[in-house]
């Protein structure tokens, strides 16, 4: 390692200052990308590079900032030759002074998937390319100015798979101490900790009076070394020239408050000067390199905020699991993503902290369903996540797509385990939850889990995991199979947290087994195992009564201010018997009204005395009907469209069931619907989807961005006749115009509908569709003339 | 900040509320306030204004709308803003759970950025009457002839993604998508500079066309 660098945290390392800001200052106009001056002017970087150095400065920032492949190909260079004369300039102006070179790495300027459209592992190959062009002439490696933690872990991949440099990570907060993309402070802790960086910290966005308050708190979360390296203040403005106006003077006195609220690495960003450096030097020089604090939190989290265990108790949300639930598994088989999302959110509105993803069934492919999961599941709730998965493969591929750092359930005391898991955990970080298993099986006696978790403790501390990052859950066990079984767990927790250290969870519910009115039994061993030191749970927050005994046990010991969270809960009296409107309609009252629930009542009801065909015909489709013609008439809205159209949904349900696979009629018709490729917007697209299903029809919906060929291929598949195709934007009406003729030429018997906000019926004409739809409600009214026309030949089972 | 009922409704394509929809709509306007982060940033430029095309501080981008757009216009703002990524995860979490409330939410969650762009165009608005010059109403790629490849230029120019956290797909298309990006000619004629922006485009049919406005 460079001599330089080994002196970090044992003694103030200074960075250097901006190279952009100057850069424009001689001549780099707005927009030009800075990089591009390594081959067009390369002195004048090497010069810039000098007066750092000369000014006191350590390590000096190679100017690759942005030379990743996107903005090379958008500039029209090489990012090698980029890469590479950007880091031998940097090499040559150390060679004459000493001193260390980051490769400087920034972030894409894209977003990642789910949200942005750059796929996680593009992204680090993106970094990759970067990383090994420059790692040769490099001492270390410096990730700065990002502003989204999964960007950011993207980039550290990239720099360990492709190197094996120090890996630094600054990132950009504003002034609540948050990124752009929502993370904390302790979200960035976690997750670069997690990841193995040799130090992190913030620059750019702020200036150093912004920082120095930040930093304070940022100490406090990690016990990696803090690097600081700040604008020349706040950005401001004038007759279109962006500026910065925190002198040298002040800034130096602003960086000696920095490190001595904690950092040991110190420079500038944007705005700042070799003079700022070397006031900055001449004034930290002297001071002693901060301690480092020494302890440790176990902290679990998502690109969002984090949570912490050891505080009050942690619910975690295990509903979206396999075990018993079989409308999980068929919607497993079926790929019914909303429905396992649906199970996330509904947890998360009752108040999980974290939720339990498990997804393990025999005939699925694991890993490609826990991947999608995660990724949909994030881009929806900013819970951090527990992959539990007993499938390794699962596990790998999943903390590494994770955009966090997750809860891993789990390890066990068996030697196979640990050496599958904690290898995962150590790069790419994650808090894993030891299950107190050995290869003899699950100790019976509780010294015999106590010795179990001692393993994983110890198996974990060979690979560097600490005990901040396990938590151990020493096994519920049903009481109705051993009359001793809560009161082992018990005491293997009580002797587990107090010999060992380490935070601990159980899955609370399998203890009531085999029992009646399981409530009762699972809450009171809940509140025993809270009193007995219990720092999260795995359990069904819908429960009422899971839930009052947690928010009890919250308010009884000193976890709920002012019994505020209690108060809250339960202050309102319990919600009465349900509504009076929606008793006694019929099943077309309650539609048209959109009262879901009461339609499957009167559904329900109703098929006493009738068979499902006549209801749907006398009952539903009439319904229907009244209501899409209000809301033609515009006497009624969208909302009420769609909530009509759900309460139908409810009462098809019924009647299916009733049924038993037996055709209800419209469902002959099968239509493939998608968002053409380049574009994004899918929320009509997903009106559409909704209204028809609702009405009865079978839909198939190929997401957003669907290439042509992918509907093509759904089309014959899936022997769809009707295919509805939305574009929002003019430039993607392009897309919907080369899906039609591809249809039109391997598909012609398909009929396809197109609408979305730019769509007319000429263009809708131009481009050869059969139909445009200029509201959700006028596709359904062709859908339903189509299906009537339909001569289709056979049943199909619905 | 202050919501117009009038803007969501016209969003929604009602011409009027009921008490259903006035429910959805209070709804959605706490959901959209409450996970907004808005944000906005601007730069002035110079403008060159030719016929069929415009330079926006020294870079050339052929639009003869913007050109009649910006027409008398020396210098202009390059304006950017967004509501952040957590109207987008909203809406994302809606359609999963409650697809009567997405439109709603949609709707109001357009209403609050343009609520939101013409308060933060008062910084503007105040440099611009300092000078004796007048603002023109907002220019967004997309409009007229205004190529959605224009976004490119704003992107760097403005630094979004930096300042606001705001990324193009390959598409030009913006992410998160409750996000606004314009040109914002000034003028020393006051004339021309309160035209709604509807009026300044030629999709005459489009569903959200406002007429008449001044």
């Amino acid at each position: 390692m460079n001599p330089v660098l080994q002196k970090l945290q044992k003694e103030l390392l200074f960075f250097d200052g901006a190279m952009g800001t100057i850069l424009q200052l001689g001549g780099l106009r707005p927009g030009e990308a800075p990089e591009l001056w390594n081959l067009r002017r390369p002195e004048e970087i090497q010069a810039i590079h000098a007066s750092y150095l000369q000014a006191g400065a350590h390590i000096i920032k190679a100017n690759t900032f942005g030379a990743n492949p996107f903005k090379c190909r958008e500039n029209g260079v090489n990012l090698e030759e980029v890469i590479s004369a950007g880091m031998g300039l940097a090499r040559k102006a150390v060679g004459e002074t000493g001193g260390a070179v980051a490769l400087d790495i920034g972030p894409t300027g894209k977003l990642l998937e789910p949200v942005g459209d750059l796929p996680f592992e593009e992204a680090v190959d993106a970094f990759a390319q970067m990383v090994r062009a420059g790692a040769g002439l490099a001492d270390c490696i410096l990730i700065e100015t990002m502003n989204d933690l999964y960007e950011a872990k993207a980039a550290v991949l990239a720099a360990k798979e492709n190197s094996s440099l120090p890996v630094f990570v600054t990132m950009t907060f504003d002034e609540d101490g948050k990124l752009l993309t929502g993370g904390t402070l302790q979200a960035a802790a976690a997750v670069l900790e997690g990841l193995g960086v040799a130090a992190m910290g913030m620059n750019c966005g702020l200036g150093p009076r912004q920082m120095a308050k930040l930093i304070k708190e940022l100490r406090r979360y990690t016990s990696l070394p803090l690097i600081v390296n700040p604008n020349a203040g706040l950005p401001k403005e004038k007759d279109g020239r962006t500026y910065f106006d925190v002198g040298s003077e002040e800034f130096s006195q602003t960086m000696e408050e920095i490190v001595r609220c904690g950092a040991c690495c110190v420079g500038g960003c944007c705005g700042t000067t070799p003079e700022h450096i070397r006031r900055t030097v001449e004034r930290c020089a002297p001071l002693p390199c901060p301690p480092i604090p020494k302890e440790k939190r176990t902290v679990g989290g998502s690109g969002m905020p984090a949570v912490g265990l050891g505080g009050a108790p942690v619910r975690i949300g295990g509903r979206i699991n396999t075990t018993g639930k079989a409308r999980f598994k068929q919607a497993l088989r079926e790929k019914d993503l909303p429905y396992i999302l649906g199970e996330g959110i509904a947890q998360q509105d009752a108040g999980a902290h974290v939720l339990d993803v498990n997804v393990g069934l025999p005939e699925i492919d694991e890993p490609e369903m826990m991947c999608r999961v995660i990724k949909e599941l994030q881009a929806l709730s900013p819970l951090p996540l527990q992959i539990d998965t007993s499938d390794p493969e699962t596990m790998a591929r999943a903390m590494r797509l994770y955009n966090g750092k997750p809860l891993i359930n789990s390890v066990t005391a068996k030697e196979s385990s640990m050496s599958a898991i904690f290898p995962l955990v150590q790069k790419y970080g994650g808090v894993v939850v030891g299950l107190t298993i050995t290869e003899e099986g699950i100790p019976e006696t509780a010294q015999g889990r106590v010795q179990a978790a001692k393993r994983i403790v110890e198996g974990a501390a060979a690979y560097g995991i600490g005990p901040e990052d396990i938590i151990i859950d020493p096994l519920t066990m049903a009481v109705s199979a051993g009359q001793d079984a809560a009161l082992v767990t018990l005491e293997a927790l009580r002797r587990i947290k107090k010999e060992l250290g380490v935070c601990t969870s159980l899955g609370i519910s399998n203890v009531s087994f085999g029992l009646p009115q399981r409530d009762n039994i699972t809450s009171a061993f809940f509140l025993m195992a809270l009193e007995n030191g219990l720092d999260a749970a795995i359990l069904n927050p819908k429960s009422a009564s899971v839930m009052r005994a947690y928010r009890a046990f919250c308010a009884l010991s000193g976890f709920d201010e002012s019994c505020m969270a209690y108060i809250e809960a339960y202050a309102q009296p319990e919600p009465a018997a349900p509504a009076p409107e929606s008793a006694g309609c019929t099943l077309g009252e309650a539609i048209e009204k959109g009262l879901k629930e009461a339609a499957a009542k009167a559904a329900e009801q109703q098929l006493q005395t009738q068979t499902g065909l006549a209801l749907i015909d006398g009952e539903i489709v009439p319904a229907l009907d009244r209501v899409g013609k209000k809301f033609e008439e515009k006497t009624l809205f969208l909302p009420q469209l769609l909530m009509s159209a759900e309460a139908a949904k409810a009462a098809f349900e019924v009647i299916k069931g009733h049924m038993g696979g037996q055709e209800t009629g419209q469902s002959r018709l099968t239509i493939v619907i998608a968002t053409v490729k380049g574009d994004v917007h899918d929320i009509g697209k997903n009106i559409v989807k909704v209204l028809l299903e609702n009405y009865g029809f079978r839909v198939i919906d190929l997401g957003k961005d669907v290439p042509p060929e992918a509907v093509l291929e759904a089309v014959q598949k899936e022997k769809a006749q009707l295919v509805g195709l939305s574009a929002l934007m003019t430039t993607t009406v392009a897309a919907m115009r080369d899906t039609i003729a591809l249809l039109r030429a391997q598909a012609p018997g398909v009929k396809i509908m197109v609408g979305g906000a730019v769509l007319t019926q000429e263009y809708a004409d131009r481009i050869g569709a059969d139909f445009y739809g200029p509201d959700a409600m006028a596709s359904v009214r062709y859908t339903s003339q189509l299906a009537r026309q339909q001569t289709a030949p056979g049943p199909r089972p619905s | 900040m202050e919501w117009d009922k009038g803007e969501i409704l016209r969003y929604l394509g009602a011409p009027r509320s009921d008490e259903a929809l006035d429910g959805f709509i209070a709804r959605a306007q706490k959901e959209v306030e409450a996970a907004a982060r808005p944000r906005h940033t601007y730069r002035l430029v110079e403008a060159r204004v030719e016929e069929n095309k415009v330079s926006l501080g020294g870079t050339t981008l052929e639009s003869p709308s913007l050109a009649k757009h910006l027409a008398g216009c020396e210098k202009a703002f390059l304006f950017a803003c967004t509501l952040g990524p957590g109207v987008d995860a909203l809406i994302r979490r809606f359609t999963i759970t409650e697809m009567p409330l997405v439109p709603v939410l949609q709707a109001c969650s357009a209403a609050y950025i343009e609520a939101y762009a013409d308060k933060a165009q008062e910084e503007l608005e105040a440099f611009a009457k300092e000078k004796g010059l007048y603002l023109r109403p907002r220019y967004s790629p997309g409009y007229g002839d205004f190529p959605l490849s224009a976004q490119e230029f704003l992107f760097r120019a403005l630094e979004i993604p930096k300042k606001l956290g705001v990324a193009l797909t390959e598409n030009y298309l913006m992410v998160p998508f409750k996000s606004i990006t314009a040109v914002i000619g000034l003028s020393p004629d006051p004339a021309r500079c309160h035209i709604h922006r509807c009026m300044a485009c030629p999709a005459q049919d489009c569903p959200f066309r406002k007429e008449n406005v001044t």
